[in-house]
């Protein structure tokens, strides 16, 4: 099912700041990728925000609140907003992360890690078949990074990806640089970690750079793309038959035109090893 | 002067009181009928795309017609050189005459200031010789009916005097049986027609210039373009920036910006002060709006971009103090 | 090891310090207050200190930079004052769902007026700007809306902040489906 999605090309994560510099730039982006979280619960101008961009661009919905990962299982309630929104979208994928957010009524605010193993992918791939229940668009999950290795390992962090996606049959949303982070933070290497991964459910990566704080590498999403990344997109480009690749650029907005350059070079890669 | 209509019908033979119920009925349904056929057919239409390459001109002909596009084009000569602003005066730069880089409405305005004007004199002079040049814009205005078209106009001038023939007739009808029957009672009658008239004289005149289609698709473009007001005012925004701020928002957007004595022509100090818009995006003077869809104040409530590349993100690199 | 038992100390270790300490001080009886047992505590007890403190510090950023966008004004009139009235108040309150970060913004907005009102802190109309900015994050997503508010500064006014002497003003917020309007009376 995967090989049937449309190659999108590059995009760009949708971010109101750059709103305008976007379509004077529109031939730049191929697609676009919206936080859902943005576009739930929001005023009549915010939707209206939404259809403007769902006109102009192909749009895949991003979400970073499911936590796919809770044991305890998922909002329902979110879930009842977040299905509407999928569904007026009709997007050929949408994207969630592999991790968890929430637990014991507390919101931790942000994407955490799950403990690799066999009962973390057991509530991964039960949470994914309840989402699918209320709709079933092509599913893609997200390698997140982590400060916290959590103990009682049963497996590798790729085997633990491997495992989910190819039992819930979801697409791999590979964020080379998160995994350039870990492995920087983690001391892995990268190529045994690619090496891991199901070859066909690559489809969409996320690139940008992030920043060192106190010895340590921070996918902070607020710099330009360092080198080390470009060439870990190559590689993976070169291996798996990617779909689409957005830049993820949250903070510390360049001149619109270094983001363009950016999306220039990720074209060119893409182009280049298909 | 006697004069004998000899006229027995339903509404001859009605009494005062009646026919000023069945009148009023009449006139009610009438203009019921004309308010609702009398509209803009363009009101659900989805609207055009943003097109990739905007012009700024063809929008500020949008906004406000030909005057707005003159003042676009000034400016625009301002920023690549070709005059100048002394005080309250613009000027021709004398070492410009290499015209060929320019658009031809551009070429005209420039060709037409021979010595230095007042900005708001020029332009109401100059606007009968931008009309040809605006006309391509009209037509691709009216091609996507963001325009209020003629012929609609037509059409509900024709509806509206159709209403008024049915009114004034069975009024006018009334009246002079009245009057032929010596009866000076016609106060009433007289008032509801002069109401009615009024009520489908606003009817044929209410429209803008704007179609329905046209207000919705400028004020699109005005929210996708919101963060040019801050560009031009904050950032290093290029001249098309700049061109493009003042096609859709109008010289208003220069007040503040390297471009502020362009706006001061327009928009003298006293004026400004009551006219002034851009105050909400860091708290307002009195009496001031703020765009619900804009950043108010107190900067976007969602908009924010979320780092969501797992653990780690942006505040940590921040430097604990 | 019992998952969702798992995943609800580690929220609260990663949310809460003085849980975080505890933990790490004795993580049978921590462990077991959340129903795990002392394998799983002393398994869970091999998380480092380190990261687990770098992550709880992280989250707390995030969230300071997300209630910054909502708090211009008063972030830029308190200064490192800001950044350590939320460290002491981000402990109180976690936000959660969807609008989580207004929810914060909201929050601490009053505390910082609370602050103010109780202690006193510099700069004195900080109390007023910062409830003024926490009326337009309230006033934002409806569409009907109507609001007054009494303040002793004119911080709808920010160009008189740096000379800023008591002027006693009326604001009104209002909406009825269409912008949002601000109305002022001195008085």
């Amino acid at each position: 099912m995967l090989s049937h999605l449309p190659n999108l090309g590059v995009g760009l994560g949708f971010r109101e700041v750059c709103k305008s510099d976007l379509f004077l730039n529109r031939q730049q982006v191929d697609f676009l990728e919206i936080v859902v979280e943005h576009y739930l619960d929001v005023s009549s101008p915010k939707q209206q925000e939404l259809e403007i961009l769902a006109q102009h661009f192909p749009i895949i919905p991003h979400g970073i609140n499911l936590s796919l990962g809770s044991a305890e299982g998922l909002d329902r309630d979110y879930l009842r907003k977040l299905a509407p929104l999928i569904n007026q979208l009709n997007p050929p994928w949408w994207s969630e992360h592999i991790c968890f957010t929430r637990a014991g009524g507390v919101d931790i605010g942000h994407l955490s890690p799950l403990p690799y193993t066999k009962e973390a992918v057991e509530v991964v791939c039960r949470n994914i078949a309840e989402v699918r229940r209320w709709f079933d668009v092509p599913l893609i999950l997200e390698n997140i990074t982590y400060m916290v290795t959590l103990p009682g390992a049963e497996m590798t962090e790729a085997q633990f990806l491997t495992e989910i996606l190819e039992r819930s049959d979801c697409g791999l949303l590979l964020d080379v640089t998160n995994l350039h982070t870990n492995a920087v933070n983690h001391g892995y290497d990268v190529l045994d970690f690619l090496g891991e991964l199901p070859s066909q459910r690559v489809v969409q990566l996320h690139f940008v750079g992030g920043h060192w704080y106190d010895g340590v590498l921070i996918d902070s999403h607020s710099q330009p793309t360092p080198t080390e990344v470009w060439q870990l997109m190559a590689e993976v480009v070169d291996r798996f038959p990617v779909k689409g690749i957005v830049l993820e650029r949250d903070e510390n907005f360049p001149p619109f035109g270094e983001l363009v350059a950016e999306l220039q070079q990720a074209r060119q890669i893409l182009r280049s090893h298909t | 002067m006697d004069v004998d209509i000899s006229a027995h019908n339903i509404i001859a033979d009605m009494s005062g009181v009646d026919f000023l119920l069945f009148y009023g009925c009449i006139i009610t349904i009438t203009l019921l009928t004309c308010w609702k056929l009398v509209k803009d057919p363009t009101k659900n239409q989805p609207l055009p795309l943003i097109p990739h390459e905007l012009d700024a001109y063809e929008i500020a002909y949008l906004r406000s017609g030909i005057s707005e596009v003159a003042k676009v084009v000034i400016f625009n000569l301002i920023q690549s050189g070709y005059l100048q602003l002394t005080g309250q005066r613009i000027n021709r730069i004398s070492n410009q005459d290499d015209l060929s880089q320019l658009k031809p409405i551009e070429c005209e305005v420039v060709s037409a200031i021979s010595y230095s004007y007042e900005p708001k004199v020029f332009i109401s002079s100059i606007s009968q010789k931008l009309e040809q040049y605006c006309a391509v814009y009209k037509q691709r205005l009216n091609n996507e009916q963001l325009l209020y078209l003629d012929n609609w106009q037509k059409s509900n001038i024709t509806i509206v005097l159709i209403g008024a023939i049915i009114i004034f007739g069975l009024g006018a009808y009334k009246l002079l049986l009245a009057l032929a029957k010596r009866h000076h009672n016609i106060g009433f009658l007289i008032a509801m027609g002069v109401v009615s008239t009024l009520f489908l004289l606003w009817l044929v005149t209410k429209h803008s210039r704007i179609s329905y289609r046209g207000q919705a698709y400028l004020q699109q473009l005005q929210e996708t373009f919101l963060q040019l007001k801050t560009k031009v005012r904050f950032a290093i925004p290029s001249m098309a920036d700049y061109s493009l701020a003042v096609g859709v928002f109008g010289v208003e957007t220069l007040a503040g910006t390297s471009y502020d004595s362009y706006y001061k022509v327009f928009f003298p100090p006293q004026i400004a002060r009551t006219t002034d818009r851009n105050s909400s995006s860091d708290g307002s003077s009195g009496g001031s709006s703020c765009n619900s869809g804009s950043s108010c104040n107190s900067g976007s409530s969602c908009s924010s971009g979320s780092s969501c590349g797992g653990g780690g993100c942006g505040g940590c690199g921040g430097g604990g103090d | 090891m019992a998952l969702a038992e798992t995943q609800k100390l580690l929220a609260r270790l990663y949310t809460n310090t003085e849980f975080r300490e505890r933990f790490f001080a004795n993580p049978q009886a921590v462990g077991a207050e959340l129903g795990l047992s002392d394998d799983e505590s002393h398994q869970l007890a091999q998380l480092s200190v380190q990261d687990v403190n770098l992550f709880a510090n992280s989250l707390k950023w995030k969230r300071l930079g997300e209630v910054r966008q909502f708090l211009p004004r008063t972030h830029l009139a308190l200064g490192k004052n800001f950044n350590a009235l939320f460290w002491k108040y981000a402990e109180s309150y976690i936000p959660s769902g969807i609008k989580k970060h207004r929810q914060d913004a909201i929050a601490f907005a009053d505390f910082i007026a609370k602050v103010a009102r109780d202690e006193g802190i510099e700069p004195p109309w900080v109390g007023d700007l910062v409830r003024y900015e926490q009326t337009w994050v309230l006033a934002y997503p409806a569409s009907i809306y109507l609001r007054v508010r009494w303040f002793r500064y004119p911080v709808h006014q920010p160009e008189n902040l740096d000379i800023c002497i008591a002027k006693p003003t009326i604001l009104v917020w209002w909406r009825f489906l269409g912008r949002l309007r601000l109305l002022s009376m001195r008085l």
